[in-house]
C-alpha cells in the first residue's frame, strides 16, 4: 500500500500531517477489518464471456442505428438539394448555428460542474 | 505471470489471462471501493460495473500505470457518477443502514470504527475522495486530477479543505475524552 507520509513538510502543517497519520492507521484497521472473499477464475471468465458479447451485441444495434439515422439525413439532404436547394442552404446555416450554440452550452455546463 | 505479459495477453483476446488480472485485483478493488461507499453491497456491485468498463475498455488501456491504477480511475468515475444519479432523501436511511452493518463488522473483528472513521463517513465525497486517493493510495495530485476530471488546484484545496474538516471534528474529542471506538447504537 502506497501511503503518503511526507506531504506536509513544513513545520505549520505538523497538525495536518498528524490527521494523515490518524487517517492513515484508521484506513489501515478497516482494511485489515476484512477479509475478502475472493471468486474462482472460472467466475470471471464466464463475466468476461457474457460482457463480451454484451457489448458485441450493443455495438451491432448501435453501428445499425448510426447507418439508419444516416441514410435518412442524407437522403433528405440531396432531396432538398436536388429540389429545393434554399432549403437545403438554410439547413446548412441551421447546422453550423446549433453546433456553436450547443459546444458553448456544454462548455459553460462542464465550467460550472468544476466550481 | 507477470502483470504486463498478462494486460498483453488480454488486450490480444485471452481471457484467461484477463480473468487472472480481475482475481488477483479484485479484494484491493473491492476494499477501495468499501472505503467510498461504506456498504458491501454497493462495493460488490460497483466493482462488477468497473469490471465491466474495464472490459469494453481494454483496448484504450495503454499500460503506463498499473493495472489497479486503471482499475481505480474507472470504479472512482463510476462511483462519483452514481452519486451524482442518486436522490439523496431516498438513499440517506440506505446509507445509515449500511454504515451501521459496517460498524458492527468492523467492531466485531477486533478493529475499532474510531473517530477517524466516523468523521470521513462524515466528509463530502467531493473532499473524501480526494483524500483517501492523495494520503492512502499515494497517487499525485495531478493523477487525481486525471481520474475525478478537475484541475490540480481544485484537487489541492479539495484535500486541505477536507483535512480542515477531519481537524476540525476531531478536535473536541482530542481535548475531551480519547477513546477511539464509538459503541453501536
Amino acid at each position: 500500500m502506497m501511503k503518503d507520509q511526507q506531504a506536509y513538510p513544513n513545520r505549520s502543517s505538523r497538525d495536518d500531517q498528524d490527521i494523515v497519520d490518524q487517517i492513515n492507521k484508521s484506513l489501515e484497521n478497516f482494511d485489515e477489518a476484512f477479509s475478502i472473499e475472493i471468486p474462482q477464475p472460472s467466475y470471471f471468465e464466464q463475466k468476461i464471456k457474457m460482457q463480451r458479447a454484451e457489448t458485441k451485441k450493443k455495438w451491432l444495434k448501435e453501428l445499425l442505428i448510426f447507418t439508419v439515422t444516416a441514410a435518412i439525413i442524407l437522403g433528405f439532404l440531396f432531396l432538398a438539394l436536388f429540389h429545393q436547394p434554399e432549403v437545403f442552404l438554410a439547413l446548412q446555416v441551421l447546422t453550423v448555428v446549433f453546433i456553436c450554440f450547443y459546444t458553448m452550452l456544454v462548455k459553460r455546463k462542464v465550467k460550472m460542474g468544476h466550481e | 505471470m507477470e502483470e504486463k505479459k498478462l494486460v498483453k495477453a488480454a488486450k490480444k483476446g485471452d481471457d484467461e489471462a484477463l480473468a487472472e488480472l480481475f482475481q488477483v485485483t479484485y479484494p484491493f478493488l473491492l476494499k477501495y471501493l468499501l472505503k467510498l461507499t461504506f456498504s458491501l453491497q454497493n462495493a460488490e456491485d460497483l466493482a462488477q460495473e468497473t469490471f465491466s468498463k474495464a472490459i469494453e475498455n481494454l483496448p484504450k488501456f495503454k499500460g503506463t500505470s498499473k493495472f489497479s491504477t486503471w482499475l481505480i480511475s474507472i470504479a472512482t468515475r463510476l462511483y462519483l457518477d452514481q452519486k451524482r444519479k442518486q436522490k439523496r432523501e431516498i438513499n440517506w436511511l440506505k446509507q445509515e443502514q449500511s454504515v451501521r452493518k459496517l460498524k458492527w463488522e468492523t467492531q466485531s473483528n477486533n478493529q475499532a470504527w474510531d473517530d477517524v472513521m466516523e468523521a470521513l463517513d462524515h466528509l463530502n465525497d467531493d473532499l473524501r475522495v480526494p483524500i483517501i486517493l492523495k494520503h492512502y493510495y499515494g497517487f499525485s495530485y495531478e493523477e487525481i486530477a486525471g481520474i475525478i476530471k478537475i484541475p490540480e488546484g481544485t484537487v489541492k484545496s479539495r484535500v486541505h479543505k477536507g483535512i480542515k474538516t477531519i481537524r476540525k471534528e476531531l478536535k473536541p474529542i482530542d481535548e475531551g475524552s480519547t477513546s477511539l471506538s464509538k459503541p453501536l447504537i
